[in-house]
């Protein structure tokens, strides 16, 4: 047989999309598409490809009843890759076009697709949460949640409900464990909490964060009330993020203070914990990635203590500068065991209230920012104050001009270092009163205007303590020693109401009339 | 009752002073700030102005027509807080 001169085949496409054909092909091939009769269209135009790893389609042969279902692994997570993928089932050519999938058949029909998501394995699951929200290291961990076990005796209700009640395992798949807040750990929740999100510009209502809990899905949006008697909770976002909020407010819960991501709250400026039954230590970062976070509020709602190691409160969020540690009226007290657990952190902090927190050392760890407010130390009783205080605001400015440092209103204050004379700078005021003081260290600078202008001025309130006339003398002497040579005085200086009653003599007495005639006003015993 | 006021000059100061007793104490500037408001049993010497009573009536005449007033600099005891200001 003599060789052909070739074969000229002329192939016209009518539709509007490319159309994959097999030139000389087995007709009998499921990937044929010889004499096809039949075009298909798939429109994934809504599909997010959230959490899903596997696609199915229906396929059956002409003219039978029952479709079988063919899938398969489903790695490239696109409309393209779809298409590829079912085309590996030999069934047919898959084509994508926009967000269309199409086919050509004759001899096989097609049912639906099916993206499936991933199978949920609430092992694997609550130790990323566990991993993620009490982070190997913190004291949370240490202290509260040593074990995975204690961890989902709290949680997995509330884990298992988000997964079985909404979408959160393909939100967890697409975005990581982060699309789950945890809120709070076993134990119901007081009467009437609740956790408020206040946002700059809501979502679309689908979008909106899911609040679940030990109960169930309770409601999709920005506020939450428990309902009677869920132990655990969480906040799923849909979108993996909460970009939206602005502020958290918890109230009446008994929850921990759980990591919180800055890629979930990127814009999250204040946290408000108010009557909270679970614990405050945000020791080992819970709070520290948060780049917006400037305003942290947190009061316990019953009488505590604080067990060894359990450090309170270690914020180190780099922008905070208000932390409140108070409530309305005086709140229940919470004691150290091991006073040097007391740990304000190192943020520039420049309002600041600590309240009820007995037996607690306080070393003055926030950096100084020389914008001070406030720094108020109220209701704490056996509060030692930290060696490095006596040195810690000698370089401090006033550039908030009425700045004041004040410890008030509680027994057994006392100085861990009575030797090294102390510079106190830049406060307005620095007042320790009705606080049970018996000794004050040497005073070597306490100006407000040390470091910015060339008078002295100060209000040293030091009144209704229990400092004995020797020291009250030496009060009266170190300052009127130390204010030789400005431009100007002002300022009152309060050494009134000693129990015993502790007027100044000798040296101290003169040292008051000295400084008297300098300009300031003496109050004494 | 008010009580007597000493007078006496310090260094080229006028030094206002009363003598230890158990009254209101009322410290406050030319402009009308408020420095010290209390009632105890202190004795207290400045240069600013100084008013000492025992009546409550008496020091709520003196703020009011003095027009004194305070602010964040004004070290006012709790109590006096609220019987004069609230």
């Amino acid at each position: 047989m003599g060789e052909t001169s070739g074969i000229s085949i002329r192939l016209a496409n009518n539709y509007s999309r490319p159309v994959r054909v097999e030139v000389l092909g087995n007709n009998a091939s499921n990937m044929s598409q010889i004499g096809a009769d039949t075009s298909y269209e798939w429109d994934l135009s809504s599909e997010t490809f959230g959490g899903v790893d596997t696609i199915a389609i229906e396929v059956r042969k002409t003219g039978e009843v029952a479709y079988e279902t063919l899938f398969t692994a489903l790695t490239d997570l696109s409309i393209g890759g779809c298409a590829k993928t079912l085309s590996t089932l030999n069934i047919g050519y898959f084509e994508a076009q926009g967000n269309i999938i199409y086919a050509l058949n004759k001899d096989l029909e097609y049912g639906e697709i099916e993206l499936r998501l991933g199978t949920y394995n609430p092992t694997n699951t609550l130790e990323a949460a566990y991993n993620f929200a009490v982070p190997v290291g913190s004291v949370l961990r240490n202290e509260t949640y040593p074990t995975q076990s204690l961890f989902n005796t709290s949680f997995s209700g509330a884990v298992d409900n988000a997964v079985n009640n909404t979408n959160a395992l393909s939100w967890i798949q697409t975005y990581g464990i982060r699309t789950l807040f945890l809120l709070n750990g076993v134990a119901t929740n007081d009467g009437g909490a609740s956790v408020v999100l206040t946002t700059s510009s809501p979502k679309s209502a689908s979008l909106q964060p899911i609040f679940v809990d030990s109960d169930g899905l309770v409601t999709q949006g920005y506020s939450y009330t428990p309902s009677g008697g869920a132990t655990g909770g969480c906040i799923v976002f849909p979108t993996g993020n909460a970009t939206e909020v602005t502020a958290i407010t918890l109230t009446g819960m008994n929850t921990d203070i759980l990591y919180y991501d800055n890629q979930v709250w990127p814009n999250l400026t204040t946290i408000v914990y108010n009557s909270n039954a679970g614990d405050l230590t945000s020791a080992g970062g819970m709070l520290d990635q948060l780049t917006g976070l400037n305003t942290f509020n947190y009061y316990n709602n019953g009488v505590r203590t604080i067990s060894s190691g359990f450090t309170t409160p270690e914020i180190n969020a780099v922008n905070l500068s208000t932390l409140n540690l108070d409530g309305p009226a005086v709140i229940p007290a919470s004691t150290f065991t091991t006073n040097t657990d007391f740990n304000l952190g190192t943020s520039s902090v420049n309002n600041l209230v600590v309240e009820s927190y007995n037996n607690a050392y306080n070393n003055f760890s926030l950096a100084v920012t020389n914008n001070e407010v406030q720094h108020l130390y109220q209701f704490n009783d056996n509060m030692v104050v930290g060696s490095a205080f006596n040195t810690k605001y000698e370089n401090k400015q006033d550039t908030f001009a009425t700045g004041q440092l004040i410890i008030t209103n509680g027994s057994g204050l006392t100085f861990d270092d009575l030797a090294t004379p102390i510079k106190c700078n830049g406060w307005f005021r620095v007042r320790m009163n009705i606080s049970g003081l018996t000794d004050f260290p040497p005073i070597a600078e306490l100006n407000q205007l040390e470091n910015t202008g060339t008078a002295f001025a100060i209000n040293l309130l030091l009144n209704s303590n229990a400092l004995p006339v020797s020291v009250v003398n030496q009060v009266l002497i170190d300052l009127d020693s130390i204010t030789t040579g400005y431009t100007g005085y002002s300022g009152t200086i309060n050494l009134s109401g000693q129990t015993p009653s502790a007027p100044p003599s000798g040296a101290g007495a003169t040292a008051k009339t000295n400084l008297i005639g300098k300009g300031f006003t003496l109050i004494t015993d | 009752m008010i009580k007597d006021i000493n007078t006496y000059e310090l260094n080229g100061l006028q030094i206002n002073e009363c003598a230890k007793c158990t009254a209101y104490h009322l410290v406050y500037d030319d402009d009308g700030l408020i420095h010290y408001l209390a009632e105890e049993e202190i004795t207290i010497s400045t240069s600013k102005n100084l008013f000492v009573a025992t009546t409550q009536s008496e020091v709520a005449d003196k703020i009011d027509s003095n027009l004194l007033y305070f602010d964040s600099r004004s070290e006012i005891s709790d109590d006096c807080l609220k019987e004069f200001f609230n």
